[in-house]
């Protein structure tokens, strides 16, 4: 077999010929050595153009005569050829390769190659895992499951963001989330943050929540610039390959339907409080029932209370706010292939309603992809892919507005009902802020988004090593965001506020690629591409604001004393020109070189455009040792990458001063009559591109005919010329701040996946998945003269990031130490608070880790994926709070002592004396110090757990169902943690920078879930 | 033949390479402009000084270590002493340096350049008074070296001394533009505080003159005698009434509201009447009592001893009242606090400077009258009766050289309610007494401000290592 596979399905794709009509149509149904279907094998009669695909049940028909020879090909499978005789019906059995040695991936621009011959890490995630993760977040179905990859949810709250690192952050202040491409096609994956700000409000979506899972094929995860040097600038940062079903599969001409339908039940998780003690001061009850007023729960024991003689009623203020959320998700897809065509339409219903009353995600996504081939030389495929989601949320975070500040320091003496008093104000247990169930009642935050997502690729293939490909894809949305506070909202706007928010975004992208592929002599494959991509985007956004309502319970603009609007469009243009040259000699070497040349809008006119590229190398050393059949050692591989890629992160219109229409305090302009402008408070500097190069070596490994396998990678990635925004400034020079090519950072790490096969037997089998990251990273260096700035949270605490430290320093006020490290003590053996403020923790992680359990016993099958978390911390500024009110639980022991370890700064001696833990050292010291409220974000956690039972094929024989699959799944079940929150994997600033900070977050959720696959 | 076709492939990539440059050309910000004119600018200045820094950040700070306005918050607080170069950072950061002295700088030079003569003398006196209160805070100040990048990213720090005369050359030079020859180009409503009137602005320049030569009576160098010299001469041609006053106007609207409305609104965790001040005017039985303080839930003016812990319920302190911009808790319908304007300077801190000076120049009996007309210019400014304002007046005790200055600048502390002045006054003069705080951070009242943290971080200075103990250069103490 000369033929590379990804020449055969190059061919299958371009040249299913019309020249079959001749032929008989021959059936059949392919397995494995247990008899379990093998999805979507490649068919392809020997010697000739004619070839299809399996469908998920392995079924296939294929014209074919007597005497052909066909070949089987299936990810993860042993190729197998089959000489037909004169039978119509057939039955192919493969073995399984565990090692994969044949699979083939998608690689940059969508371009198919041959796992084995690739120079670079990449990692795939099956579309099938995709789904079953059960996630409404694509981001998050991939947690534990690839290695180098960091994802984070951010908030239980419906339609919440996650955000998604591969091989660590690189950039100061700019995007540090993965490209995310469909099919060849670079989407959007941004989240619009609210209008508000993180701190204030939470995140938002990201974009890529709009993927529906269900229309996934497969997943590659490209890890190294070497890997998406070819993508360009943005893909520096790593990329997330999405490959979307097609129609093949099945009986050729016949239709398959596919149903499926899941369930799911979600507990909101708890963070530590305090269940003993009631609202007051100084162990003296404040009747918060009868209009009393107190912030905080120093009160007495809430069971030996007596009101009037009566027992106060005991309240968890956290259970009962919440609710059980439910999940469903239901998808229904029509697919199917003729000699030239195929087709599928997918339409897809997920409705979250969260865990917060009154919230909801609900997502409606219709695919529709069709193909084909006008001559062998000529085929064209469309995708349409149209998404609708409606999203209702509460305020996450540090703001008035955020239900979550009195549900989490309520007093379990308090009853929030009713919650409104008799003159229609408020009924709070403290004055200046919201009852939580009046804020779900009066406040909405709605976000709303259709968006489109079509492609055409067209393919023309003069030659049988020459295709040209033309693929214009666009990215199309419109998102609005609406929000309005009711009149009487204890906060900025006592008066009410609405405010409509609408993003037009739109994206278009096209390139034309050249590929020659040619074998020379039998021994050399050589594939040479060129091509170019335009990439042009345009986002037009549109913030129109009211406060001070007229009429009550009416949320109009209208109905607004003072409206005031904003409007900002902005358009960037990318053009690039790309070569890339592969040489593979005898299936054992392979040299690869790509470069591409871009200019970017958004640079300095005379540093437009720059060049960058790769240079790698792959060698199957056990090839030249004729190993492949060792069995210990059958397959090794080494391979080596240095890559340099440039990268324009920074947004339009950086580069000049302008002034913008003022808002000062509370004040917006126009003010009384008069318009008015301030100057940009950061100054902009020309601005260069960033340059990201790397280094990395790989090894491969497979053990015992594939039984076990091993992919290592370490890699040492530098970034330099960082575009970077809020570089500080002296205010006395004009400017708060600057944006600058400024600072350098580097990450240096290893992956590794091991994958092994304990258990393969016609009944049992077994699969473990073991993934392991480490990632050092390092900030270098800041702009000169600037040993560290700040990115996100408040001032103190904050989320900064220092040179020499690694990126997002836990930045605020700590405890009295001497160079030692030890406490200094007061005389009575307190803690001091140091006045001095300065880096407390880093929510940079040590390592982390999946395992992947798969096992399968007749038609049962069980899998499992663990998900770890080692090192980096949190700033939870809950507990600042929450110390504070007595209402945490650490403040429990309120009547109790503590032994501070440390030195009495006066005497230098050890302190011996314990000293109270009481009110007022909760509210002067330990709740004034951030450093207690830094917690350990490590975590254990069961991401997914499912029993799967697929009906055998002699109960479904004689009825329409070609299979039905029942499942129960239980996801997002924390077995370990070490922090007094609900969940550690949390951030307020969504999916964007600043991890490791959070503020009155809505916990997640554990779910169990129910569901039905069926096809028909 | 075949190798023709790939021919015009690699043509059209070409072609598209061409012109590249024009079609990346598209980087200009379609959104906001990168000049406007000098009115555009005076506007959001005006209102920057008043609402950040009059009746901001300086604004609270001030008032809670004179003990006018208390903070119903736990200990330590800023108002306990306890403040941090974060916390000052977003007044040199933002408001101070960027978004006040800057933007004149930049209306200043244009309006020079285009000979608009009334936006130049405008935007220096604000330039001169936004310098000081920057200067009073912190002592020596970039000014020579400022606003200057990228050339200069570390504007060296001004002596006090410097900056001082710096503000007097601008205050001169506001009064030169306003003497010549008018430009068409001319301020009206956009300029809140006087609707353009150039008289007033000229008025304003010379009160803040003699305001700014009194300021350095203790300064090494300098004499009271010299300086209240300096300022009576500048005082001639100063404010006439409580007509020239001051002040930014607030409508009150939704997002148009006076910075003490903002300010004592119940979000804002409990902005109350201080003790000190509330004693001292019920020890007086000073009629202007009611009309600064409401009355707390008891009906009754008590005010918030600073520094105490927090009680439940700040209602059991006297609000401030409307006519300062008050939020009045008891009576939440009532928004006329939103409407209050922030004054910048007033007729009566012009009167009690003369006096003070004048009872440096001419003795205890020449500033007594002035002492009384400045105390029934705040009355009628207030509205207090002019009977109650009479009575008041008269129960004063007669000034002699043993108690002229306190009781001079114990009346301005009343005169100067809310005002940045006063604390200057108070580390000028030692007047009024004021106690510790209770659970003070540290055992003295700061006689300035810490350097924010971004000016430390970016442009490292000698003076930066003066804690909040050292007194500023004009202190004298």
């Amino acid at each position: 077999m000369r033929k590379t596979i990804a020449g055969t399905l190059l061919a299958l794709l371009l040249c299913i010929s019309a020249a079959l009509a001749q032929n008989d149509v021959l059936t059949g149904k392919i397995t494995d050595d247990k008899n379990l279907p093998v999805p979507y094998a490649t068919v392809t009669v020997k010697g000739t153009k004619t070839g299809v695909a399996a469908n998920e049940q392995g079924g296939f028909s294929i014209s074919a005569k007597s005497g052909d020879v066909l070949v089987i090909s299936a990810t993860g499978f042993s190729d197998k050829e089959v000489t037909i005789g004169s039978e119509r019906t057939l039955s192919v059995i493969l073995s399984v390769n565990a090692g994969n040695l044949n699979e083939v991936v998608v690689t940059a621009l969508g371009i198919k190659r041959e796992k084995r011959m690739l120079t670079y890490t990449t990692q795939e995630v099956k579309g099938s895992a995709v789904v079953d993760a059960k996630q409404d977040n694509i981001v998050n179905a991939l947690s534990g499951k690839v290695a180098g990859v960091q994802i984070t949810n951010s908030s239980g709250q419906p339609g919440s963001s996650s955000q998604i690192v591969i091989r660590g952050n690189s950039s100061l202040t700019g995007d540090n989330t993965a490209l995310f491409v469909i099919d060849g096609i670079p989407i959007d994956n941004s989240e619009a943050g609210n209008p508000d700000g993180p701190l204030g409000a939470g995140g938002t979506s990201n974009r890529g929540i709009d993927i529906d899972p269900n229309i996934i094929e497969s997943v590659t995860v490209l890890k190294g610039a070497a890997a998406t040097a070819l993508y360009g600038a943005n893909a520096s940062r790593g990329a997330i390959i999405i490959t979307t079903k097609n129609g093949r599969g099945g009986i050729s001409g016949k239709p398959t339907i596919s149903v499926s339908s899941s369930y799911t039940i979600q507990t909101p998780l708890t963070p530590d409080l305090q269940h003993i003690w009631a609202q007051g001061s100084n162990g003296v009850y404040v009747d918060g029932n009868n209009g009393q007023f107190g912030s905080t729960s120093w009160g007495p024991k809430i069971d030996t209370l007596r009101v009037n003689g009566q027992p106060v009623p005991k309240h968890d203020p956290f259970k009962e706010y919440f609710r059980t959320g439910h999940t469903t998700d239901n998808n229904v897809s029509v697919s199917g292939f003729g000699d030239k065509s195929n087709y599928i339409v997918s339409y897809s219903f997920l409705r979250n309603d969260g865990i917060v009353p009154t919230t909801y995600y609900a997502r409606n996504s219709f695919f529709a992809k069709y193909s084909i081939n006008f001559s062998p030389k000529v085929s064209l495929t469309t995708q349409f892919n149209y998404v609708h989601s409606d999203n209702k949320r509460t305020l996450d975070g540090n703001s008035l507005e955020a239900p979550l500040w009195t549900v989490l320091s309520a007093p379990i003496s308090w009853d929030p009902h009713p919650t409104t008093n008799p003159d229609g104000t408020q009924r709070v247990y403290r004055l200046a802020r919201n009852n939580p169930y009046w804020l779900l009642d009066n406040t909405s935050l709605k976000d709303k988004v259709d968006r489109i997502l079509p492609t055409i690729n067209f393919s023309y293939k003069p030659l049988s090593w020459l295709t040209i490909t033309e693929r214009l894809g666009a990215d199309m949305y419109y998102n609005s965001t609406n929000y309005h506070a009711a009149i009487g909202t204890i906060g900025s706007y006592p008066d009410g506020r609405v405010y409509g928010r609408a993003i037009t975004y739109q994206q278009f992208n096209n390139d034309i690629i050249v590929d020659a592929q040619k074998t020379f002599g039998g021994d050399f494959f050589t594939e040479l591409l060129v091509g170019n991509n335009i990439l042009t985007n345009y986002n037009d956004n549109k913030l129109d604001q009211g406060v001070g309502l007229n009429v009550p319970d009416f949320y109009n603009i209208s109905n607004a004393s003072t409206v005031t609007s904003s409007y900002a469009y902005y358009k960037t243009r990318k053009v690039g020109f790309y070569a890339q040259a592969n040489m593979e000699y005898k299936r054992m070497l392979t040299v690869g070189l790509t470069g591409r040349y871009d200019g970017s809008s958004v640079l300095s006119s005379d540093n437009q455009f720059y060049p960058y590229g790769s240079a790698s190398v792959g060698f199957i050393f056990t090839e030249p040792l004729k190993m492949s059949n060792n069995s210990i050692l059958n397959f090794g591989k080494i391979r080596a990458a240095y890559s340099a890629v440039g990268n324009d992160a920074v947004g339009p219109y950086s580069l000049t001063n302008p002034y913008y229409q003022a808002t000062i305090g509370n004040v917006t302009f126009p003010f009384n009559g008069q318009n008015g402008y301030l100057l940009t408070t950061q100054y902009g500097y020309p601005l260069k591109n960033e340059l990201v190069k790397e280094f990395e070596v790989g090894l491969e490994l497979q053990f015992l005919h594939s039984r076990i396998s091993f992919d290592g990678a370490y890699f040492n990635k530098k970034s330099i010329d960082l575009l970077t925004s809020g570089v500080p400034l002296d205010g006395a020079t004009g400017f708060a701040s600057a944006s600058q090519n400024a600072g350098s950072m580097r990450n240096s790490g290893v992956e590794m996946t091991l994958t092994g096969v304990p258990v393969k037997s016609k009944n049992f089998n077994w699969t473990i998945t073991v993934n392991f990251t480490k990632i050092k990273n390092e900030v270098l260096e800041l702009a000169p003269g600037v040993p560290y700035l700040q990115f996100a949270g408040f001032v103190n605490p904050g989320i900064f990031a220092y040179a020499n430290s690694p990126y997002g320093v836990i930045y605020g006020t700590h405890f009295k130490r001497d160079e030692a490290g030890q406490m200094l003590l007061d005389d009575d053996g307190y803690p001091q608070r140091d006045d001095n403020l300065g880096p407390i923790g880093n929510a940079t992680p040590d390592w982390l880790a999946g395992l992947t359990n798969e096992l399968s016993y007749k038609n049962f099958s069980f899998s499992f994926v663990l998900d770890m978390k080692q090192g980096g911390q949190i700033m939870n500024l809950d507990g600042h709070y929450l110390d504070f009110y007595g209402v945490s639980k650490i403040t429990e022991n309120r009547d109790g002592t503590r032994l501070f370890e440390g030195i009495i700064e006066s005497t230098g001696k050890p302190n011996t004396t314990a000293v109270a833990t009481d009110q007022p050292f909760y509210q002067n010291l330990w709740s004034n110090v951030d450093e207690t409220s830094l917690q350990d974000a490590s975590y254990l956690k069961l991401r997914q757990a499912t029993l799967a039972y697929r009906f055998g094929d002699n109960i479904l024989k004689d009825s329409f169902f070609k299979s039905i699959v029942l499942n129960v799944t239980a996801t997002n079940f924390i077995l370990y943690k070490n922090y007094f929150g609900a969940d550690p994997e949390v951030s307020l600033n969504g999916s964007g920078n600043g991890q490791g900070f959070a503020n009155f977050m809505t916990p997640t959720s554990k779910n169990i879930l129910f569901g039905l696959k069926a096809t028909f | 033949m075949k190798k023709i076709k790939i021919i015009p492939a690699i043509a059209l990539i070409i072609l598209a390479g061409t012109g590249c440059k024009k079609f990346l050309d598209i980087n200009t910000d379609p959104n906001n402009p990168l000049s406007v004119s000098e009115s555009l600018i005076l506007s959001p200045v005006e209102v920057t000084i008043a609402t950040s820094i009059v009746g901001g950040y300086n604004g609270s700070i001030t008032t809670y270590w004179m003990q006018q306005i208390s903070l119903n918050q736990p200990p330590p607080n800023n108002e306990s002493y306890f403040i941090t170069d974060a916390d000052v950072n977003n007044t040199w950061n933002f408001y101070m340096y960027p978004n006040t002295l800057k933007n004149l700088y930049d209306m200043i030079n244009k309006a020079e350049a285009a000979q608009h003569n009334q936006y130049a003398a405008i935007g220096k006196t604000l330039m001169a008074y936004s310098l000081a209160i920057t200067t009073d805070v912190w002592g020596d100040v970039p000014f020579s070296e400022a606003f200057q990048v990228p050339d200069n990213l570390k504007p060296k720090y001004d002596t006090q001394e410097d900056v001082y005369k710096s503000i007097q050359n601008l205050l001169d030079s506001a009064i030169y533009y306003i003497d010549q020859t008018p430009s068409e180009v001319a301020p009206g409503s956009d300029d809140y505080i006087y609707g353009g009137d150039m008289d007033k602005w000229k008025k304003f320049a010379y009160m803040l003159k003699a305001r700014f030569y009194l300021r350095l009576t203790n300064a090494p160098g300098y004499s009271a005698a010299t300086q209240a010299d300096l300022a009576l001469g500048a005082l001639a041609n100063g404010f006439e009434s409580n007509d020239d006053n001051a002040l930014v106007p607030y409508t009150g609207a939704s997002s148009a509201e006076s910075p003490w409305y903002i300010n004592t609104l119940p979000g804002a965790g409990g902005v109350v009447m201080g003790k000190a001040f509330i004693d001292s005017l019920k020890v007086r039985n000073d009629p202007r009592l009611p009309i600064i303080a409401a009355p707390n839930s008891d009906g009754e003016y008590v005010g918030r001893q600073a520094g105490i812990d927090a009680v439940p319920d700040p209602n059991v302190y006297s609000s401030l009242n409307t006519f300062y911009g008050g939020y009045l808790p008891l009576d939440p319908d009532n928004s006329d606090g939103a409407v209050a304007p922030l004054f910048l300077a007033t007729y009566t801190e012009q009167l009690f400077i003369k006096a003070e000076a004048t009872f440096y120049k001419s003795g205890a009996a020449a500033a007594e009258p002035i002492y009384k007309e400045a105390i029934a210019a705040h009355m009628a400014m207030l509205g207090v009766a002019s009977g109650d304002a009479t009575a008041y007046i008269n129960s004063k005790a007669a000034l002699t050289s043993a108690n002229a200055v306190e009781n001079i600048i114990n009346e301005k502390f009343v005169g100067d309610f809310l005002s940045l002045e006063t604390y200057n006054d108070w580390r000028r003069t030692g007047f009024p007494h004021l106690a510790l705080a209770e659970n003070a951070y540290v055992d003295y009242i700061p006689l300035r401000w810490p350097y924010a943290t971004t000016t430390k971080l970016a442009n490292p200075q000698p003076q930066q290592s003066l804690t909040t103990k050292d007194p500023v250069w004009w202190d004298g103490n």
